[in-house]
């Protein structure tokens, strides 16, 4: 009998404590996701009684969010929010970065960016103006592509190249998805390309909105880098635009 | 524990789990202020395999309280339900783009007018289903070259008759016509002029002040609701910067709408509802952020992951709302009771 009320009140207790909804994540803010020296990031959640947590180290530590946090360096921040009436919010992430090593000469893109997507000035030049994109798509920051996007340039004197970030939007309804993957190369003098990093995406699920790609790369120094980012493809089957070619949005590309 | 103490728990846990459908002291209220409801996500008792639904476009109350609803799925473009959430009637096979729809009482008939932005044309509806009028595109006029652009998403109708659509889909002009369906004048459009239009999804006349009445259009896009008067000559905006709004419900002493979503991709789940009082001050945001923060000139954001594209708001009698959704993988309407 008693073991029978215990499961019974654990039961119910399951049953009150039950939470319908989730809470949707925190709003970011900062004034730029592009800074010379550094920058402020805030969070923001209007809902009586939650409080918003927040990860510098990509979820390994979790801290109350209390006040603005400056950043001096590249940083990816992790935030969500907590009731007690609902489930904890999915995790919402948001890279901003420093302003990096910038090209010494820039090639033209051997394939255009696809209209209406296809920029106010030289799609080269702007995949690498600290200008970010905004949520409209329609913002002229945007390029669209419909095919592979490939940026090359380089200096005279070889530089040393950590990392590579780039800055795309993901939206599958409206047909854009991640790009398939991105591979980095590097040269010098007259020498032939190789590949000094690659980020495969095809089998992760990468949220939809702006998301940044980081792609590590092998340490050295190089005159030249190509960035080779691939598209999606076609749309998937389960996808109403199914066969479509799927657009691919950069807005920035930054090398560290 | 023996066998039959056993078979007694189970069959106690079934009947509490059973009353997990009515589990109501716990659960959660959202809204703001004096208005603040408890969310019912189970209330449409529809089966889904007998009356399909693709998006719940707008809903529509006629005077005995049945709720009408507009789908685009063509198997069932309008399902008629009671206050239970019982399905009564359903009846429409032709409308792909079946999505405005407004009751109006016509010398005690009432009709139901269903705009279809894929067929191009309004369609004036007894509450049976059979065709009564259509309206199309304005011609003897140079508004529209081609009859492609006409896209409307929403009507209006004057006590005298007059019918306002809302090209929301097309070229974002507010068409009058009147009850013969004879063109009479336009406003709006796109552009840059005060009383221009960005995505006119909605359109509403607004007599809470039965001396001022005006016509209330939302200028999606934009985020701004914008007031004209009858005569569509531009009055005033009223911005609410991250509201996609729908189409404006005035009820009462207040106006209310659902915002499709407060962040772009257009299918980024980010929709609540908002209220606004007799000034037009945004007073709660059910599923959203405090009012408080608009007044601090941050947008408005979702807060409770209640809705995922909400459509349109159904207020009834008692100040109950019910809610049809865009892009919700064939959601049903939800019920949200008014906490007082």
């Amino acid at each position: 009998m008693k073991m029978r009320l215990t499961i019974i009140g654990l039961f119910c207790l399951g049953i009150c404590r039950a939470q319908e909804f989730s809470l949707a994540p925190p709003q970011i803010h900062c004034s730029s996701d592009f800074f010379e020296k550094n920058t402020q990031i805030s969070l923001d959640f209007a809902l009586e009684g939650a409080q918003i947590q927040y990860s510098l180290d990509q979820g390994v530590h979790w801290k109350l969010y209390r006040k603005p946090i400056l950043c001096k360096k590249s940083t990816l921040i992790q935030a969500k929010t907590l009731h007690p009436d609902y489930q904890t919010s999915a995790i919402v992430e948001k890279a901003v970065l420093r302003k990096g090593l910038p090209f010494g000469f820039l090639s033209p893109l051997k394939q255009a960016p696809a209209a209406p997507y296809t920029g106010k000035e030289k799609p080269e030049r702007m995949l690498v103006d600290g200008l970010a994109g905004s949520t409209n798509l329609n913002d002229g920051r945007w390029l669209g592509f419909r095919s592979n996007m490939e940026l090359e340039g380089g200096w005279i004197k070889g530089r040393k190249v950590k990392a590579a970030y780039i800055s795309t939007c993901i939206s599958r309804g409206s047909w854009i998805f991640p790009p398939a993957s991105i591979t980095v190369f590097g040269a010098n003098g007259g020498g032939s390309f190789q590949e000094i990093g690659k980020l495969a995406l095809r089998d992760q699920r990468a949220n939809n909105g702006k998301q940044v790609f980081r792609v590590a790369l092998k340490p050295g120094k190089w005159q030249k880098i190509r960035i080779s980012v691939e598209a999606w493809g076609p749309l998937p089957d389960d996808h109403p635009g199914k066969g479509n070619p799927a657009w691919l949005f950069l807005d920035e590309i930054l090398l560290d | 524990m023996q066998r039959r103490d056993f078979t007694k728990t189970i069959f106690a846990l079934g009947a509490l789990a059973s009353l997990q459908r009515f589990r109501n002291p716990n659960d959660p209220i959202i809204g703001h202020g004096d208005f603040r409801y408890k969310i019912d996500t189970r209330w449409c008792q529809a089966i889904p395999e007998l009356y399909p639904v693709k998006d719940c476009h707008e809903m529509a109350m006629d005077r005995s309280g049945r709720i009408y609803m507009s789908t685009n799925d063509t198997r069932n473009n309008i399902l008629v339900f009671d206050q239970n959430g019982k399905v009564l009637d359903a009846f429409g096979r032709m409308y792909p783009g079946a999505h405005g729809l407004t009751l109006h009482d016509e010398n005690g008939e009432e009709f139901l007018y269903l705009t279809d932005y894929e067929r191009n044309a309004v369609f004036k509806l007894n509450l049976k289903g059979d065709l009564i009028q259509s309206f199309h595109e304005p011609v003897m006029t140079d508004l529209y070259p081609n009859k492609t652009d006409f896209h409307p998403t929403e009507t209006a109708i004057a006590p005298n008759g007059d019918v306002y659509i809302a090209d929301g889909y097309g070229l974002d002009y507010i068409l009058v016509y009147d009850a013969k369906g004879r063109f009479k004048f336009h406003f709006g459009g796109k552009g840059t002029h005060p009383g221009a239009l960005n995505n006119a999804h909605g359109v509403a006349l607004d007599y809470r002040k039965p001396d001022q009445p005006c016509v209330l259009v939302s200028s999606r896009a934009d985020n701004v609701l914008k007031r004209f008067a009858l005569d569509g000559t531009f009055l005033e905006a009223i911005p609410l910067p991250g509201a996609y709004i729908c189409r404006p419900v005035a009820h009462g002493k207040a106006v209310y709408f659902a915002v499709l979503i407060s962040k772009l991709p257009w299918d980024s789940q980010s929709g609540f509802l908002c209220i606004l009082d007799e000034n037009n001050k945004l007073v709660s945001v059910p599923g959203g952020s405090d009012p408080k923060a608009l007044e601090a000139e941050r947008p408005l954001y979702q807060t409770v992951q209640v809705f995922k594209h909400p459509h349109d708001v159904l207020v009834d009698a008692d100040e109950n709302l019910y809610v049809s959704q865009w892009n919700a993988g064939g959601l049903y309407p939800f019920r949200l009771k008014r906490v007082l």
